[in-house]
């Protein structure tokens, strides 16, 4: 459904996205995880032609069903019509001027045509499915009117309005409570697997990719340095810093209470044009002369592959 | 013999009102000395506002806090502030931009009317994990986790007794977070700190916190130390909030928390029990009669079905 193959931005002078390469089949969850500034975010923007100005895609490929996606026209009208979108914060994406239902319709009548009388049908069968009872009445009210939890299911529900195949949502729970996050989680996997979709989940929650996605890519200073199916990437992480970055999440029952957590020491660096090698090398316990060479590509197991020089 | 020493902090039947909205809605509280005292709950739920009372920084409606045994209310900024300190969610905006670090965490001491302060400074600038030449940085220059280090070193630089931490972790990457808790716990554990510390993080305050108290619209609705609430919830809003912890294990699936979907709004706090509405095993009576007080298994659970 998806297929992003070495794809690189720049960004103010510096790789903001360094080749990543990753696909979402339909039917199947890809989490896309990694810390504020991997460019995570930026790759999903780049997929979907809304670069910010002053980002340039400088290579890559981004192909939906086959079709060979450059910014402009077309991808426009694929854009909330076939390739769905749910961001953080829906009080930032939904517009705060017009009702729910005007919202809802608008993008369908865009894309679709129609009479506003089948729009508003359409609507509110969109927001039933979402879970979201007498969708009637929430038609009629504005954003600020509703809970998070339930502009949320807002968002997905107008998401979902053309009957998108590719769903692509940008921490879709990061800004709810944890009891409302689960419910959000699994109305996505719901939908999910009523309509086949293929669902690109960017997020820097590893709990939630591993509760929900099939395969994972964990994101760098720009590259994709781990990749693979969960259970072995989450059970055998082989790169140094997804190794690092689950030891240090505290796990209830598991992490030794008391104990120090498990923690990456330095910072994420800066990376410019012509930056060769790892750039976890100088946070990295197995850092290496090699290291600052091109790193291979190793394959870990059936699927699972990771950017380092250490073997498997 | 002597008396026991007081408890570090002391809350008693406190409430806040804003207008309609009752944030805070009657709080009793203990906090012993050298405790992690961990405080739990979703947004809206008062934590923040329960904070902002112990730290002096608000007034509560009514009740009174006790700060090593004193009134909070008697005590003036300064005596205060040398008891108990803040540290905030956000570093960003709680540290002066236009200030150099040195600065920033020499002002609890020049506010106490010290003068050797560089001293004292260069010492918890390197205990928080920061490299002198850091010093003359202004905050604009930091990274967020290094922020969180010089608003720590801030809190600490007046050897307080209790640091009242406001989802300091919140806004950070969970690698730097981790960075943060074990340089919190080994300075508590150094300095012998009674630390306050509210998130909405389940699993960070298992990791760092002694004792838990869970708040839900405005009221403590169970309390007890860390390993009892987490090995056996006995509050449903407990059982609901536990069961929501993603944790990084693949395979488990999505939880679900058994809540109702309703927002808790503390402008229209239900009747009886104030989780009712959304509870999964709640019967009629719990509409009516309030569980205000109710203990089980020897600590507070204010659910009228908690038995034992």
């Amino acid at each position: 459904m998806l297929q992003v193959d070495g794809l690189r931005v720049q960004f103010a002078g510096l790789e903001a996205v360094r080749g990543a390469s990753l696909h979402a089949m339909r039917g199947e969850t890809h989490g896309l995880v990694g810390e504020s500034g991997c460019g995570k975010s930026v790759t999903a923007l780049a997929v979907m032609g809304l670069l910010a100005r002053g980002a340039t895609q400088t290579a890559g490929t981004v192909r939906f069903q086959g079709e060979h996606l450059v910014p402009g026209r077309r991808l426009r009208s694929l854009r909330g019509d076939r390739i769905g979108m749910i961001f953080q914060e829906p009080m930032t994406s939904l517009n705060p001027a017009y009702t729910v239902g005007s919202q809802m319709t608008e993008v369908f009548r865009r894309h679709r045509g129609g009479t506003r009388a089948a729009a508003v049908d359409r609507a509110a069968e969109m927001l039933g499915r979402v879970g979201i009872a007498g969708p009637g009445r929430r038609l009629g009210q504005f954003p600020h009117e509703l809970s998070g939890g339930l502009r949320q299911r807002v968002m997905i529900a107008m998401s979902l309005m053309c009957g998108p195949e590719l769903l692509i949502a940008d921490e879709p729970t990061t800004a709810l409570d944890v009891t409302v996050q689960a419910g959000i989680l699994r109305l996505l996997q719901g939908l999910q697997a009523d309509m086949g979709l293929a669902l690109l989940l960017i997020t820097h929650d590893l709990g939630v990719v591993a509760r929900t996605a099939d395969r994972v890519s964990v994101m760098y200073a720009g590259e994709v340095i781990e990749s693979g199916p969960v259970a072995p990437v989450f059970a055998r992480p082989s790169h140094p810093y997804t190794r690092g970055l689950l030891a240090s999440v505290p796990v209830p029952g598991a992490t030794a209470r008391g104990a120090p957590l498990g923690s990456i020491p330095g910072t994420v660096p800066r990376i410019g044009p012509g930056f060769a090698g790892c750039a976890f090398r100088d946070r990295c316990v197995h850092a290496q002369p090699t290291c600052t060479a091109d790193i291979p590509w190793h394959q870990a197991s059936e699927g699972h592959g990771y950017r380092c020089v250490l073997p498997p | 013999m002597t008396p026991a020493p007081p408890p570090a902090i002391e809350i008693r039947g406190v409430t806040r009102r804003f207008g309609p909205v009752r944030a805070v809605d009657g709080v009793d509280l203990v906090v012993p000395e050298g405790g992690v005292m961990g405080i739990v709950g979703e947004s809206g739920c008062g934590k923040s506002t329960l904070a902002r009372i112990v730290m002096g920084l608000l007034p509560p409606s009514a009740g009174t806090v006790l700060v090593a045994g004193q009134s909070l209310a008697s005590l003036d900024r300064r005596a205060r502030a040398r008891l108990i300190q803040p540290v905030f969610q956000d570093p960003y905006s709680s540290l002066n931009p236009r200030h150099r670090v040195r600065d920033i965490v020499a002002l609890p001491l020049r506010a106490q009317g010290r003068r050797d302060v560089d001293a004292p400074v260069r010492d918890m600038l390197a205990r928080v994990g920061l490299p002198g030449a850091m010093a003359d940085r202004l905050p604009g220059q930091l990274s967020g986790g290094q922020r969180q280090r010089v608003a720590i070193a801030r809190a600490l630089v007046g050897r307080p007794r209790i640091v009242v931490c406001d989802e300091p972790t919140s806004a950070l990457d969970v690698s730097v977070q981790a960075q943060i808790l074990n340089l919190l716990a080994e300075l508590r554990a150094e300095l012998g700190l009674t630390l306050v510390f509210i998130s909405h993080n389940l699993a960070v305050v298992e990791h760092i916190a002694t004792e838990v108290a869970v708040m839900y619209l405005g009221r403590i609705v169970e309390h007890a130390p860390v390993e009892d609430v987490f090995a056996a919830p006995r509050h449903p809003y407990t059982s609901a909030l536990l069961a929501s912890v993603l944790t990084p294990e693949p395979g488990l699936g999505i939880p679900d928390s058994g809540l109702a979907d309703i927002a808790p709004d503390p402008a229209h706090i239900p009747p009886g029990c104030r989780l009712h509405p959304r509870c999964p095993v709640a019967v009629a009576r719990c509409a009516v009669e309030s569980p205000n007080g109710h203990r089980a298994a020897g600590r507070l659970v204010e659910c009228l079905l908690a038995g034992g």
